[in-house]
């Protein structure tokens, strides 16, 4: 498999470490034939995982906990957050549909999914916001309770690798209408992708987790 | 991953892409994503049935589908079952290791008690499973590096 | 996500860039957005952009020397306070200070790094790469110590010092009982350290898996390499846990949350689980560097190949998994209920395993060996002895019931100063004298060495050891003053002594690195007679490592091919370590090196800014600070990682203008030749 994968991706920046790359043009330099940035990225979401089952573990030993109320039953709008929901998963399709327009070269529509996908996004985030300033006049806020506190930090901070990644899919679109994505470089895209997905499959968790088990 | 290979005819002179809008590839995940959106349903669709009121046993197949919806993303698009083993290593340990530490907390500061609440475990275990049969197409979870190339490729 | 957005080098160049302004373009007009420096670039400015993996160490390296000096000065500051009964020179409320600020800086400002100093100089050396895989990132790393270090620092000027203790305890660390700003800067600190940390993690990680040389496969991996990969990994998984924890306790102060807040049902255990499940593995990222650099030392002083080099790795792993199973033996006395502690004291008991198995080896390695007693091998003999002892110490914590009683009291300072001052220091101590001769040419000296060796043995032992005794006779911690008459004024004496015996060793270490950077006898190439592909060319490296990268056939590489075996079987010198070094000259042009950048530094300066915008609840701060970091991030993504090749002068880029050597690494290493 590492071997037949080798001559599709693009060359690390190890490459031009290599002494003789000049000889060496079109193969991969790394130890393994797999880029640099892709081993950082999978490190980088294995440690994320720790750092949002951190806080989703923080969410669970408060579940149940808090003196006072609004509590979630009073507030959550299951159908509202199953469309937020839904929403986010979509994007998760277009992203792949993005990857997939760049392995072939196909610059128009790597941009039109990658705008989509951005679009989704934002409108998670506005969904988001629409959410919290509900909340907020319902009387929770963040420090009402327990439930409060730990509520609004999840999935702000959910919220917040989800602006960060709107902000990376938005510089995708600019690279490439600058003509500097080319299908060599389509791990770019593939990378950025994988941190999308990864915030999706957060929200998988958190969907479950915190809105639909009381 | 490697990209599909495509006709020619795909391809104008100048190299531009010029075939249809979807490959068999993107169809696929359409499917994925189908089978993804029937999986929220039902979740959705349990939390308004009488389930929701007994805990443990609701947990279980509420944890299981989330758990299962994580393995198909991770699987299908972000191609965990079709890249490296190298890199299903360094996600799942990421994931077990969080999904074994936080557990423990949480049964440390008693939020586990009660009658059923080994049902968790089960769905941990059933997140483990899937994650098995989702293994790569290798058929490897967990591999043993080779190592880089050989001496005598110098 | 700055890792991705790096375009690879060689990308085709930006059209119409020329249109930029003189000083926001690399000399090339390509994408750069401010001017590049070149490889001919010198003095203050060429250390401020460099990408140097082995700059980046020594810079490392000299830092947190000056930390531990610094953290160094407050254990004395405590020692006097405390060397007679009811002492008069700390109040109760600088002492809290200095005894928080003592223990932050020794693991966040002083080991960590110094590991790390290390882990850039040695790892790509050790594994035949020409440099870390991402070279700016690694510089990201290095300057968001910097900043996280002086930052916290700045409390001192700024209202006072953070008081909590290194462990932050909630609800003490809360505003009801902290008022004042002392622990928000311990809180941004950490954060802004942690985040290094991480990046860090993930670069070694990186490195290991996919720089190393030909043949060089992971069970050729020298053992200093393999520690380094598992406390890589350990770093990668705890420290998004301390993040989160402190991101908790910043809400309860900054924003009023519950978390830590009792009356509203929130739980102050929460906050131990969390830093301990950071803490304990945070333990052995400090004390795996220095078992991995023991490793490298007994081999070569004993002239053996290490005794089981796979179990030694594999102990090395398992210690990685089984550290995050024993948390909560620092959390007995909170009362987990029984089988919660009783869990936790048995796998304590059971992780001594993996740990013996490695003092087994160590001492089955020095078993029968042609022993040379040079100062490395002095630190590395008295790590192993003192470290057994903190050891078996560690395991008495593990009886749950013994545990209770030591519990605050000075029992467990002893315990964790053996581990850490006996254990990792003594072990670090050991690679600086092993690798001197390595960073900077010249060999520390030996007699002086063995003095500064002796003096802190001694030290150690007389400041640490009799804390077992007091503890156990029911001393507390971090309570600063004690009555006449308790039956613990003559060992607390002793211990003071016993201080500042250890801070005349580090002066004797100081006079020593002084006199080295003065002399002008430059060391040979394989002083020690080494075994591993660091040495395997010249000392100091080029900037590009190696003229040719080695291709490795087996473990310990470069003693076998300066020895053979003979038709007896026994292992004699076939060729000397100039033979092996000697290769056909290779034109330095041709090996392309990642080019220095601004924007690490850059970047890094929005984290205080932020952070200070934060802690004074300075919105309008704060937001310029992340909009800075943001844009640096930008910057930093349209900037090519190699320059592009117009903008390689030639000036500094072949032995003639070897640019290792200039004028702050005159002062700081003494290489004036």
């Amino acid at each position: 498999m590492t071997a037949a994968t080798a001559d599709h991706l693009p060359l690390a920046p190890s490459h031009d470490l290599s002494p003789d790359h000049h000889a060496d043009h079109g193969h991969h330099a790394t130890a393994t034939g797999l880029s640099n940035e892709k081993v950082a990225m999978w490190a980088f979401l294995g440690s994320e995982c720790l750092l949002f089952g951190a806080l989703i573990a923080t969410y669970l030993v408060y579940k149940g906990r808090s003196i006072n109320g609004p509590f979630p039953k009073d507030i959550y709008d299951i159908p509202f957050t199953s469309a937020s929901s839904f929403i986010l998963l979509m994007s998760s399709l277009t992203m792949v549909l993005a990857v997939s327009s760049i392995e072939r070269n196909d610059q128009r529509r790597l941009r039109l999914w990658l705008t989509v996908t951005a679009l989704l996004g934002m409108s998670f985030i506005a969904g988001q916001i629409y959410e919290f300033t509900a909340f907020v006049n319902e009387g929770l806020k963040i420090r009402t309770n327990l439930f409060g506190s730990s509520f609004y930090v999840l999935t702000g901070f959910h919220g917040v690798h989800v602006t960060l990644g709107i902000l990376m899919l938005l510089s995708l679109v600019n690279l490439s209408r600058r003509g500097k994505i080319t299908q060599a470089k389509a791990e770019t895209v593939e990378i950025i992708g994988l941190y999308w997905h990864f915030v999706d499959v957060v929200w998988i968790v958190i969907f479950t987790v915190v809105y639909l088990i009381p | 991953m490697s990209a599909e290979k495509l006709p020619d005819h795909y391809f104008d002179a100048a190299g531009e892409y010029i075939g249809p809008a979807f490959t068999a590839k993107d169809k696929q995940n359409f499917k994925i994503f189908v089978i993804l959106l029937i999986l929220t349903g039902i979740e959705v669709g349990l939390s308004y049935t009488s389930l929701e009121s007994k805990k443990a046993l609701f947990a279980l197949p509420m944890l299981s589908l989330a758990g299962i919806k994580f393995v198909i993303v991770a699987g299908y698009f972000m191609h965990l079952k079709f890249d490296s083993p190298l890199m299903r290593r360094l996600f799942i340990l990421g994931a077990v290791l969080a999904g074994f530490c936080y557990s423990a907390v949480l049964t440390a500061v008693g939020q586990f008690r009660g009658a059923g609440h080994w049902l968790v475990y089960v769905a941990f275990a059933l997140v483990l499973l899937v994650v098995w049969v989702f293994r790569g197409d290798d058929g490897v979870v967990m591999g043993v590096d080779k190592g880089p190339g050989t001496a005598s490729s110098h | 996500m700055a890792i991705v957005l790096e375009p690879s080098p060689g990308s085709p160049a930006l059209p119409g860039g020329s249109t930029l302004p003189a000083l926001l373009r690399g000399p090339s007009a390509d994408p750069g957005v401010i001017r590049r420096p070149v490889e001919s670039t010198k003095g203050i400015v060429s250390w401020l952009t460099t990408v140097d993996h082995k700059r980046i160490g020594i810079m490392y390296g000299a830092l947190s020397l000056i930390w531990f000096v610094v953290g160094g000065i407050e254990a004395l500051l405590i020692r006097l306070q405390l060397a007679k009964p009811n002492g008069e020179i700390l109040s109760a409320a600088t002492y809290n200070q200095m005894f928080t600020m003592h223990g932050t800086t020794m693991v966040f400002l002083v080991v960590m790094p110094l590991s790390s100093a290390f882990f850039n100089y040695f790892l790509p050396l050790q594994i035949g790469a020409r440099d870390v895989a991402f070279p700016r990132l690694n510089a990201f790393s290095w300057w968001l110590y910097v900043f996280g270090g002086f930052f916290m620092y700045s409390s001192f000027f700024l209202g006072g010092a953070p008081n909590g203790g290194w462990f932050g305890y909630a609800p003490n660390t809360s505003i009801t009982f902290s008022p004042g700003h002392n622990i928000d800067f311990w809180i941004f600190g950490l954060q802004i350290l942690g985040i290094g940390s991480t990046v860090s993690a993930v670069n070694f990680i990186a490195t290991i898996i996919n720089m190393r040389a030909p043949g060089m496969t992971l069970f050729r991996m020298p053992v200093f390499t393999w520690m380094t990969f598992v406390a890589s990994f350990l770093m990668l998984f705890a420290m998004p846990i301390i993040t989160v924890a402190l991101f908790l306790l910043m809400i309860d102060r900054t924003f009023g949350g519950n978390f830590f807040n009792a009356a509203q049902g929130g739980d102050p255990v929460l906050w131990q689980h969390l830093f301990w499940l950071f803490g304990h593995p945070e333990v052995y990222i400090l004390i795996l560097p220095a078992m991995g650099i023991v490793s490298e030392v007994l081999p070569t002083f004993a002239r053996k190949p290490l005794f089981g080099y796979p179990v030694v790795v594999f102990s090395g792993i398992a210690i990685g998994f089984m550290g995050w199973g024993v948390w909560a033996h620092h959390m007995f006395a909170v009362g987990l209920g029984p089988v919660a502690t009783a869990a936790f004291g048995v796998s304590t008991m059971f992780i001594a395993v993996p740990t013996g198995v490695k003092v087994f080896n160590w001492t089955a390695t020095l078993w029968g060996g042609a022993i040379r007693f040079t100062t490395a091998m002095y630190f590395s003999v008295g790590f192993i002895t003192t470290f057994v002892i903190g050891g078996l110490s560690g395991v008495t914590h593990s009886v749950v019931s013994a545990d209770t009683q030591q519990t605050d009291t000075y029992y467990v300072v002893a315990h964790f100063h053996y581990v850490l001052f006996g254990g990792a220091l003594m072990g670090l101590f050991s690679g600086f004298y092993y690798w001197w001769p390595k960073i900077f040419g010249k060999m520390l000296n030996e007699r002086l060495g063995k003095v500064h060796f002796w003096l802190m043995l001694i030290g150690m032992h007389l400041t640490f050891g009799p804390m077992h005794i007091v503890g156990l006779q029911g001393q507390p911690r971090r309570i600063y003053r004690y009555d006449k008459g308790m039956g613990v004024d003559f060992w607390n004496l002793v211990e003071t002594i016993g201080s500042f015996i250890i801070a005349v060793s580090l002066l004797v270490f100081f006079a020593n690195v002084l006199k080295t950077a003065r002399s002008k006898v430059m060391a040979p190439a394989d002083p020690w007679d080494a075994r591993t592909v660091e040495w395997m060319t010249e000392s100091p490296p080029k900037p590009w490592n190696f003229d040719v990268v080695p291709t490795v056939h087996t473990v310990d590489e470069f003693w076998h091919r300066k020895y053979a075996e003979d038709e007896d079987g026994t292992m004699r010198r076939a060729a000397t370590a100039e033979q092996v070094l000697a290769h056909d000259p290779v034109d330095p042009a041709s090996i392309h090196m990642p080019s220095p950048s601004w924007w690490p530094l850059i970047t890094t300066v929005g984290f205080p800014v932020l952070a200070y915008g934060m802690l004074y609840r300075a919105w309008p701060v704060a937001a310029v600070g992340a909009v800075w970091i943001l844009a640096g991030f930008f910057g930093w993504s349209l900037e090519p990682s190699a320059a592009p090749h117009e903008d390689h002068d030639d000036a500094g880029h072949g032995p003639s203008g070897d640019t290792t050597r200039d004028s702050f690494g005159e002062l700081v290493a003494g290489t004036s030749h």
